[in-house]
């Protein structure tokens, strides 16, 4: 916390309790009378260790009879390379990805090339120019667009290639406009100039999409043949032009006629308003976490922001609030109106409303998360109380500081040996021999664990420390009637196996 | 050292999915199967909060394009799913799909899908394989509810589903070099193993990952016949219980049987994933779990009644801070209380306390006579349930299947006297004996002289039985213990082809594989049982586990008594049937063989028509 507040300061800082010593020496003296006892209480610590060691066998011989204990990890391999050591990772995956777009890119391709051809051939006949002759104009006309796909061969031609049907004089051969192919008039399919403009242009001809869309279901062939529907024979009647195309290539304008529909479906509303929440839970996130470290600072008393700017950011934070409930409540409305479904289409009905209540549970969701993250707006008394609770720490630190500071200064220059004394005094430590040890390594723990405490009280004696000799003396024997009783425990157990 | 955890493993998969899939509104589509597996680790309201809107089975989609709608589709590749698939994408009712195969595809497949996507709007197409079901971290199952087909062996369809199901499982564990070990006496473990390594071996390759990966897996592959017992006993453990009394399935208990059951709690869902309490439950004893349900009643109150005194604004807060948790610790309590008292309620009402001694003495102890007076004074109790005799019966059919001072049949007409016993029951005793009879068995399992056993029992006598309701220990621990210490016989548990391992980079560890006896440290073990698992076996792993063993149990499902009857007796109609069949088929033939005597009859004769001339 004091750290916190962002006073930059120089000096020997002590790393630990942050006080100001004013020269190298005082911080060293401080930090070893204060912290080198703390984190380094070596003997105790020992001493700490050698009784786990004693309890963790004195557990081991309460356990041993319980035929359990023994550990099935040795069975199971360690190695360092093995993966089992690492943390579980996702499985193995395999994607097909690329192949897959590299198969429906050869596709698509073969597809585009059909039908950027059919489409240059009907920009081309449905333009109107001045001098390109109109429908009407039979002949003329019929030498353009001659021109442009060149006609089979009548003579060749002697069935219709789609119903397999011979011609002759009921069955007239008639000319596909944009391959050229003969097909008869029932297999014939009724391009209007206005699609087909629309198909070139989807997004130009901007009156025309409202009209298609309406009947995009049973879409571009509404021009079938002229048998077979009325309306499209009124079409043909209605004086708009048409072209004459064969099913192959209705087909492929088909698809295109598809692609566009699908790339142009309008959004349902549950989707737009849904956008709404998503933008404003965007923002919320963004004003929630300068408002919580706002809300943070201003309760430790920092002086860096003012109650009146939390306040307007938690205005804005309970607007984005409503928002998000009003547009989630408008939703789970929708649920039970089912725009553009059939009645009858039940399995829809369920899956629309289910959709509009999850995103309901969802709004809700989000608001109870903000709801229990965000604190209220804090009174100008907290704010007032927190200013004055840092200043009086601050003020309390820097005392104490001082104090501090003066008292060491009156150490220090008594005499030059006692910090030399007490720097040896406070830094003596017990030093283990290592022979003794890699001799001891082979005894039971609790063993070497006696050995070396008895090093330790003779290095204690040599360097006078009688208080120290001592304690080390009482755990020597803590120790010794341990290892005791864990040797009776020993016998025991091995009589009994 | 993280111990492998299957839940863990389809958790990584579904996460992934849905992390890839960055647009706004998801729905995720589903088969049957691919459902259920979902569901096992995912509640419904943990996808919502990552904007999963839509749950949808492939085979019911509606009619209503969504084209703001990314679908995720999770499914088996089936054919009929694939057929769907390839439907949906020519008319695509949503604006993008992320297509994710539980398993392995064809690889025409993805030529037929490419052709259909004619809008262009597949974004991703991957195998995930998460293609079992995950129960607990160390136990998964293929929900397969009748495994053998007639004189037990593989239907077709259903070693394909296994075969899947387990390649699935070693490569969602990220296992790339396996030892496949299998029950020798099984056929059908024989075919399982065969299968499964050629398919490792052709589809390895196109997966691996890292080279230098040596750990090795063990699959171990097991026969529910060998071990019939486990199924057959009453279970003292919470989920095993759960299970035995009341029936689990997909974590979904039906409380419906319950007298005086709330409708909320018709049908409560049980998953250790989501259920603090059921979790560090799973596995204790009864009469622990009544003390634990105790505790948390108490601490139900004390919150409970905290909440109940909102005095300041600060209560307040506290109370809508902890109000999510506290809503959904009272769901707990009223549904583990509901669920342990009409356990304890089941356990006094059939005299289940009784029975579960006598079934753990008829296993494990061998005093004969005793047993036969307990199993009849049992038949006396009118509390005591049919299926529990029958339970007994059939524990001591299995016994002293060949003890020349057997009762069975005095045993069975005492039953059928006393007690109506349904024809399905009174049929299973012969089904079972046919099941995991000694004919079948290449092991003792009522083992009194492995050492192991006698290790077992001599610490036991010792020490006095401490819980006379848990002295049974499962088959597969034993198994899993030999295998461990490299006891496991080869010539009852050989290895496939351990001439060339499935490791074609790594010769060395492959010959070092080749002597026998020597130990092989697997990085973990993977079991499968044909014919389905039982909670007590889990319990049995989950506690090796504890002890510092990588082990994962599964196998075709996990059955409790009453659909082990369904198995048993189904697989045994049908194979009767095809018996009886075979004897028509017979019939003809001994005709003919009748007319074929008739007619050389006279050949024996020098002259053929000696007979007629009657000389």
């Amino acid at each position: 916390m004091l750290q916190a507040v962002g006073d930059v300061r120089e000096g020997f800082i002590c790393p630990q309790c942050h006080q100001d010593m004013s020269t190298m020496e005082m911080l060293q003296v401080h930090f070893q009378d204060i912290h080198m006892k703390q984190s380094s209480s070596t003997v105790k610590g020992l001493f700490s260790f050698a009784k786990q060691k004693i309890k963790s066998v004195q557990d081991n011989f309460t356990n041993i009879p319980n035929e359990q204990t023994n550990n099935y990890a040795q069975y199971f391999s360690s190695d360092q390379n093995d993966s089992s050591s690492k943390p579980q990772q996702i499985g193995y995956i395999r994607s097909y990805t690329d192949r897959f777009k590299k198969e429906r890119k050869a596709q698509h391709d073969q597809i585009s090339i059909e039908t950027t051809r059919l489409l240059l051939r009907i920009e081309k006949l449905i333009s109107t120019g001045e001098n390109i002759p109109k429908n009407a104009n039979t002949k003329e006309r019929r030498k353009y667009e001659q021109d442009i796909v060149e006609w089979i061969d009548d003579a060749k031609v002697t069935l219709c290639p789609s119903c397999a049907k011979s011609f002759n004089l009921s069955r007239r051969k008639h000319h596909c406009r944009l391959d050229g192919f003969v097909i008869c008039d029932p297999c014939s399919r009724f391009l209007l100039f206005s699609k087909a403009r629309y198909l070139i242009e989807p997004s130009t001809s901007s009156s025309l999409p409202n009209g298609l869309s309406l009947q995009r279901s049973n879409s571009l062939t509404s021009l079938n043949s002229t048998t077979a529907d009325n309306s499209a024979y009124k079409d043909r009647t209605n004086n708009e032009d048409y072209l004459r195309i064969c099913l192959s290539c209705q087909k492929v304008l088909q698809r295109r006629y598809d692609q566009i529909c699908f790339k142009n479906t309008q959004r349902d509303e549950v989707f737009v308003s849904y956008e709404k929440i998503v933008e404003a839970k965007k923002i919320l996130d963004e004003i929630h976490s300068t408002y919580s470290t706002m809300i943070e600072s201003l309760l430790n008393g920092d002086t860096k922001y003012q109650i009146v700017d939390a306040q307007k950011l938690y205005r804005q934070l309970s607007t984005c609030y409503d928002k998000i409930d009003s547009t989630s409540k408008h939703i789970s409305k929708l649920a039970d109106s089912c725009l553009n479904i059939d009645e009858d289409d039940t399995q829809s009905i369920i899956r629309y409303s289910a959709l509009c209540r999850n995103m309901r549970m969802y709004a809700i969701h989000v608001l109870q998360n903000f709801a229990i993250s965000t604190r209220r707006v804090p009174s100008e008394e907290d704010v007032k109380r927190a200013r004055e609770e840092r200043k009086r720490l601050i003020e309390e630190r820097i005392e104490s500081e001082r104090a501090a500071k003066a008292e060491l200064a009156s150490r220090i220059p008594l005499t030059d040996s006692p910090t030399v004394k007490k720097k040896e005094v406070s830094g003596w430590r017990p030093t283990i021999d290592r022979n003794l040890l890699v001799q001891a390594q082979e005894l039971n723990p609790l063993v070497q664990q006696v050995y070396q405490v008895t090093e330790y009280i003779r290095q204690a004696q040599i360097a006078g420390r009688l208080d120290e000799v001592e304690s080390l003396k009482l755990n020597l024997k803590e120790l010794e009637q341990a290892l005791n009783h864990a040797q009776q425990q020993e016998n025991v157990s091995t009589f009994d196996s | 050292m993280a111990n492998l955890n299957v839940i863990e493993a389809v958790r990584f998969y579904v996460r992934r999915m849905i992390e890839d899939c960055h647009d706004n509104i998801k729905g995720l589509i589903m088969d049957k199967e691919t459902a259920s597996i979902v569901s096992m680790i995912y509640a419904q309201s943990e996808l919502l909060q990552k904007e999963v809107f839509l749950f949808e089975r492939i085979d019911s989609t509606g009619q209503k394009s969504l084209k703001s709608l990314s679908a995720i589709c999770f499914i088996r590749p089936t054919e009929e799913n694939l057929e769907t698939l390839v439907r949906e994408l020519h008319d695509p009712k949503y604006g993008s799909y992320y297509i994710y195969f539980s398993n392995f595809i064809q690889t025409n497949a993805i030529k037929t899908l490419a052709d259909a996507d004619e809008f262009a709007c597949v974004r991703v197409i991957q195998e995930f394989y998460a293609d079992y079901l995950a129960i607990n971290p160390h136990v998964y199952s293929l929900n397969i509810p009748t495994t053998y087909h007639k004189y037990y062996e593989w239907n077709d369809s259903v070693l394909h589903r296994t075969v899947q199901g387990l390649v699935s499982l070693i490569f969602s564990l990220r296992s790339r070099n396996i030892i496949i070990r299998f029950q020798k006496s099984s056929n059908m473990a024989q075919t399982l193993a065969d299968r499964i390594y050629s398919t490792m071996k052709t589809q390895t390759d196109s997966i691996t990952s890292n080279i230098n990966d040596t750990s090795q897996t063990i699959v171990l592959i097991v026969d529910r016949r060998e071990d019939a017992i486990t199924p057959l006993m009453n279970q003292w453990t919470y989920q095993a219980m759960v299970h035995e009394l009341i029936g689990i399935k997909n974590n979904r208990v039906n409380l419906s049987q319950v007298p005086g059951i709330k409708k909320e709690l018709e049908e409560v869902i049980m998953n250790a994933e989501h259920d603090e309490f059921y979790e560090t439950n799973l596995y204790s004893n009864f009469g622990d779990i009544a003390t634990n349900i105790k505790a948390l009643m108490e601490d139900f109150q004390e919150k409970h009644k905290n909440q109940s005194k909102l005095e300041s604004i600060s209560d307040m807060k506290t109370f809508v801070e902890t109000y999510p948790q506290f809503k959904k610790l009272s769901g707990t309590v009223s549904k583990h209380v509901t669920i342990v008292s009409e356990l304890s309620r089941l356990v006094g009402l059939y005299n289940l306390l009784e029975v579960s001694e006598i079934e753990q003495n008829l296993v494990c102890q061998s005093d004969h006579n005793d047993i036969v007076q307990k199993i009849k004074r049992l038949m006396h109790d009118d509390k005591v349930r049919n299926e529990d005799i029958l339970r007994l019966l059939c524990l001591y059919a299995l016994r002293y299947e060949h003890q020349s001072n057997n009762e069975l049949n005095a045993l069975k007409n005492e039953a059928q006297n006393r007690r109506q016993l349904s024809e399905k029951n009174i049929r299973f005793i012969p089904a079972l004996l046919n099941y995991g009879g000694q004919k079948f068995r290449q092991t003792n399992l009522f083992n009194t002289q492995t050492p192991m056993a006698i290790t077992r029992q001599f610490i036991r006598g010792l020490r006095g039985v401490d819980n006379v309701y848990a002295q049974h220990v499962p088959l597969i621990k034993d198994l899993l213990e030999q295998l461990l210490r490299g006891k496991l016989k080869d010539t009852f548990y050989p290895n496939v082809s351990a001439k060339d391992q499935i490791n074609p980079n790594n010769r060395n560890s492959a010959n070092q594989l080749q002597p026998q006896g020597q130990i092989i440290k697997p990085s973990e073990i993977i079991v499968y049982t044909i014919g389905g698992i039982t909670y007590e076996e889990s319990l049995h792993v989950h506690m090796m586990n504890k002890q510092g063993a990588r082990i994962i149990l599964g196998g075709s499902y996990v059955h409790n008594f009453s659909s082990f009857i369904d198995e048993v007796v189904s697989t045994e109609t049908f194979t009767r049937l095809l018996n009886r069949e075979r004897f028509i088929l017979l019939q003809p033939q001994c005709v003919m063989r009748a007319f074929q005597i008739c007619i050389y009859l006279p050949a024996l004769y020098d002259d053929p028509w000696l007979i007629f001339k009657g000389k």
